[in-house]
């Protein structure tokens, strides 16, 4: 604490006082890393486009700055930005527009309302700057993902596998190594409500609507976990209930599942909250199975036949999403594989918010950019608004629309294979109407495909990008 | 800003040192104004708009305190009538912003109408900063000290940003002078730093770990068994302590660190014998505030019985109250007045021995059982699962993952709970050994509180919302 006035330490120092100083020097000294890390990242390199070797030894960790959120250049340098709300515009019910009229009658009241908005929306905004600083001191801290490491062989050492259930992506490992996250019981009945309602708009167009339910890690016959630790077994059990007392077709998944005698954890990634891409294909074979007999699709089954595939495995490629949360301190990565048909295939891929518009054999719905970092995104391009797929060699004009989480990147690419066109919107990114695009597609099918983790999310309040908001 | 937070740690900490600590600008004047810029912004961060509210509010205390000292000249009556108009104003200050929602919540209920568009949010440590400038206002009518002519100097007391948002309630007779003439020495700084650090530690080492299973046992919306609910309880009751009193610590530690000394808040109240003694031991500077500037202005004990049940009464309600708008509080106070008077009449602790640790901690988790519940309907149901009323049975697999999962974190919170450590400490006091062992352990601690800090998000203070 050299540049720090001594005047006041002029007594005989002892060991504590050293040690002391010591740890308020740390402190000092991870404010100033702090701040040259991120005023190098935030000024010099990106405002002033200067990456030399100095900025570089700086930012010597940039890949790892990269995942966290303070990357070079950001991850999505690509993207375009699409007003989706403008070609698939909302239409306002006759309650909406009666309750805005109603609010514009009284000018005291809406001036009063505006001064509230304003605090509300200057805190936010002031909220929002404060967190951006806060996740900087974070992720510029030296070595920020080495501390992480440490924290979990922390938790490892005083043999802590306990996760806050509301927390999101809070992670427990199981005895056979499996990273889960434990889900609260919540309250479902107005996500049915939504499906329910989805469902009747799409049958008055003659529609056909079907909701597909993925499961999670943790089985129904987990007894130990699921309805004391885990409660997405129960919110799922009740969700698929209503909604079939609804009269709304729903395949769900965990029933096929139990059928077939698998075990669950061998579905899904270790590390990840995915199932995997062999997972997806049986998934799509039950769920192409479903619509040949309800629906009078012509799908040939027999092309999702594992004998039928080539596979690639690329050993111990993925970090999922859990395992990324705990770190190499905690688990190990997992295999990861791309499946190639034996057989002929001609697919179409469009994702016009990455201007991504291929044609060509089933490869062309891998990015293999994704394949060393975020290897699940290698499917389907990653989450996006809207991914668009056609078969070339499947002309029977049948279509399917679905509303997806990222349980469908790996499920479409095989979904395709037995139809003519298939589209996936998924709703945390699509900012337009689901409703107005249902209308201006026309599809033979709309599917909802969302794990039963999504069960817990929570209604955003008109952002338009919430799971259930099929507005 | 909460300490346990990387702003905390790696930014505004490190800016006030360096700041207070230069060479070039050393008068106490440039450095009281100094840690007053610091503590606005400090409550500014967390509250951008409610900032302007506590700085009215330092301005009335403050305009307030000098119309009621005696050298006002002022006749009794008109200081009196200041200090009505400045005590009416901070009580309504805090009704409002605290409690009017949810009276106008209940009145709404009882009148069959909705008032539910007065919901106004609560000013983070509205409760703490009130206090203090009722404390400043009391202590000056009571000629315990003389009012600050300097509004900055008020301004410092009420907003010093170790105590400002959780406490200890810090009283401006034990702190006015400090203000004006303190000594930094480097032995005060180093043990600041070390009360900070085990602050630090007891808030993200234990506090947040075990706070997981209380929220999630809590948060369960699932019928329990009896074992699961009594660790949630249990779980809560370590929490609630790690979490208050690491932050007291922290605050203690960073006045040492500024030259300011706090009185303690807490001394080990688990190792109770009675309610009345926890009270002596947790969150002592509430205590005597209510001790002194309510109970004693109403006659204290010095009144017929009836009377004395009363003070004792309001006192409890208040102290619950305090707490939060909600009747859980309220009937948590009210809880804690029936223990004092059964134990003031009938004596009873002192007479059935060892007895009285388990009667004293079975109250105190009764009692963090109903404070920690969202409203009576879910403490009753809670309390009847303990019991063993609508439970899944006595034992159960979850009981046993979280006791397993969780056990080095409960030992340690149980025996960091109880005066084990200070006790080995005193044995070993001024040994080589002990000497340079402790600050080296401390350092140990130190970087792996910043490490678990960093790494994990989970940092909401509890006593924030009181």
């Amino acid at each position: 604490m050299t540049f720090i006035s001594l005047s006041h330490f002029n007594n005989k120092t002892t060991i504590k006082d050293k040690m002391m100083i010591f740890c308020a020097c740390l402190l000092i000294m991870s404010f100033l890393i702090v701040m040259l890390r991120s005023i190098t990242m935030n000024v010099i390199v990106k405002k002033l486009h200067i990456y030399n070797p100095l900025t570089k030894a700086i930012l010597y960790d940039s890949d790892e700055l990269r995942e966290l959120g303070g990357a070079i250049t950001d991850s999505g340098k690509n993207e375009i930005h699409i007003d989706w709300a403008k070609l698939y515009p909302f239409e306002y019910s006759a309650t909406e527009n009666k309750t805005k009229s109603n609010k514009s009658t009284s000018t005291e009241v809406q001036k009063f309302n505006e001064f509230v908005t304003h605090c509300h929306s200057t805190k936010n905004r002031i909220t929002g700057i404060e967190k951006k600083i806060g996740d900087w001191t974070n992720i510029y801290f030296w070595n920020y993902m080495v501390s992480v490491k440490c924290y979990n062989l922390y938790k490892k050492t005083i043999c802590w596998d306990i996760s806050r259930t509301k927390e999101y992506n809070s992670v427990v490992v199981m005895p056979d190594g499996q990273l889960v996250s434990f889900n609260p019981r919540v309250d479902t009945s107005w996500k049915i409500n939504a499906v329910k309602s989805l469902s009747d708009k799409c049958h008055e167009s003659g529609i056909n609507f079907l909701m597909v339910l993925a499961p999670s890690k943790i089985a129904r016959s987990e007894t130990d976990y699921a309805g004391k630790l885990d409660f997405s077994n129960q919110n799922g059990d009740e969700f698929v209930t209503g909604l079939r007392e609804y009269g709304v077709d729903v395949i769900d998944i965990r029933d096929e599942i139990e059928t077939a005698g698998f075990e669950q954890h061998q579905l899904f990634y270790k590390t990840d909250h995915h199932w995997t891409a062999s997972t997806a294909r049986w998934a799509s074979s039950k769920i192409l199975d479903y619509m040949n007999n309800h629906y009078g699709y012509d799908a040939d089954i027999s092309l999702l036949d594992p004998i039928r595939y080539d596979k690639t495995t690329y050993p111990s490629n993925f970090l999922g999403s859990r395992g990324k949360k705990v770190t190499l301190a905690m688990t190990t990565k997992d295999d990861f594989s791309l499946y190639y048909p034996k057989f002929q295939t001609a697919i179409h891929i469009s994702i016009p918010s990455l201007s991504v518009s291929k044609d060509g054999d089933f490869s062309v719905v891998y990015d293999m950019s994704r394949l060393n970092n975020l290897s699940y995104w290698t499917y389907s391009y990653g989450d996006n608004a809207l991914t668009s797929m056609e078969n070339r060699l499947k002309a029977d004009g049948k279509k399917a629309l679905i509303v997806k989480d990222s349980f469908a990147l790996t499920a479409m690419p095989f979904l395709i294979l037995g139809m003519e066109k298939i589209q996936g919107i998924d709703l945390r990114y699509f900012t337009g109407s689901l409703l107005s695009y249902i209308k201006s597609e026309q599809p033979d099918t709309v599917i909802v495909l969302y794990n039963i983790e999504n069960l817990t999310a929570e209604n955003k309040n008109n952002s338009h990008t919430a799971f259930f908001d099929f507005r | 800003m909460v300490f346990s937070s990387t702003v905390f740690l790696f930014l505004f900490l490190p800016i006030t040192l360096l700041a207070y600590y230069q060479p070039f600008f050393k008068s106490r004047t440039f450095r009281n104004r100094l840690l007053l810029f610091m503590s606005l912004f400090f409550y500014a961060w967390g509250e951008p708009i409610f900032v302007f509210l506590m700085v009215f509010s330092i301005i009335v205390g403050w305009f307030i305190g000098l119309h009621v000292g005696e050298i006002s000249g002022h006749s009794n009556a008109v200081r009196r009538k200041w200090f009505v108009t400045g005590v009416v104003f901070n009580v309504g200050l805090l009704f409002v912003f605290k409690y009017l929602t949810f009276t106008a919540h209940e009145l709404g209920l009882l009148l069959g109408r909705d008032f539910s568009f007065l919901s106004i949010s609560l000013p983070i440590g509205i409760s703490f900063f009130t206090f203090q400038i009722l404390s400043y206002i009391f202590d000056i009518y009571y000629g315990k000290a003389s009012p600050q002519k300097n509004m900055l100097n008020v301004g410092l007391y009420i907003a010093l940003f170790p105590q400002l948002i959780a406490g200890p309630i810090v009283r401006y007779d034990e702190i006015e002078k400090q203000i004006a003439a303190r000594n930094e020495n480097i032995h005060d700084f180093s043990d600041g730093m070390m009360r900070f650090i085990y602050g630090l530690a007891k808030k993200v080492l234990l506090a947040n770990f075990i706070a997981q299973i209380a929220d999630n046992i809590f948060d369960a919306n699932t019928s329990l068994s009896v074992a699961t609910a009594w660790l949630g309880a249990v779980a809560y009751t370590l929490q609630i302590y790690f979490d208050f009193s690491g932050y007291s610590d922290m605050a203690i530690g960073l006045g040492k660190m500024f030259g300011f000394h706090f009185t303690e808040n807490f001394n080990y109240p688990y190792i109770s014998r009675s309610a009345t003694e926890f009270w002596r031991r947790w969150h002592i500077s509430l205590g005597t505030w209510f001790r002194d500037y309510v109970y004693i202005p109403m006659g204290g004990n010095r009144v017929s019985k009836v009377r004395w049940i009363l003070n004792l009464f309001v006192v409890w309600t208040l102290t619950g109250l305090w707490h939060g708008a909600n009747w859980t509080f309220v009937l948590w106070g009210l809880f804690y007045f029936v223990l004092l008077m059964m134990e003031k009449i009938t004596n009873f602790p002192e007479k059935i021995g060892v007895l009285a640790h388990i009667y004293a901690l079975l109250a105190i988790i009764i009692g963090w059982t109903l404070f920690r519940s969202p409203d009576i309907n879910h403490a009753m149901n809670y309390i009847g699962t303990m019991i063993g009323v609508g439970s899944t049975g006595l034992f159960d697999s979850t009981a046993w993952y979280y006791i397993y999962n969780g056990r080095t974190v409960w030992i340690l919170g149980v025996i960091l709970s109880t005066p084990i450590v200070p006790m080995l400490k005193n044995r070993l006091n001024n040994t080589k050994a002990m000497n340079i062992c402790e600050p080296l352990l401390a350092t140990v601690i130190f970087l792996l509180s910043i490490v678990v800090t960093m790494s994990s998000t989970y940092n909401p203070f509890i006593y924030f919302n009181f």
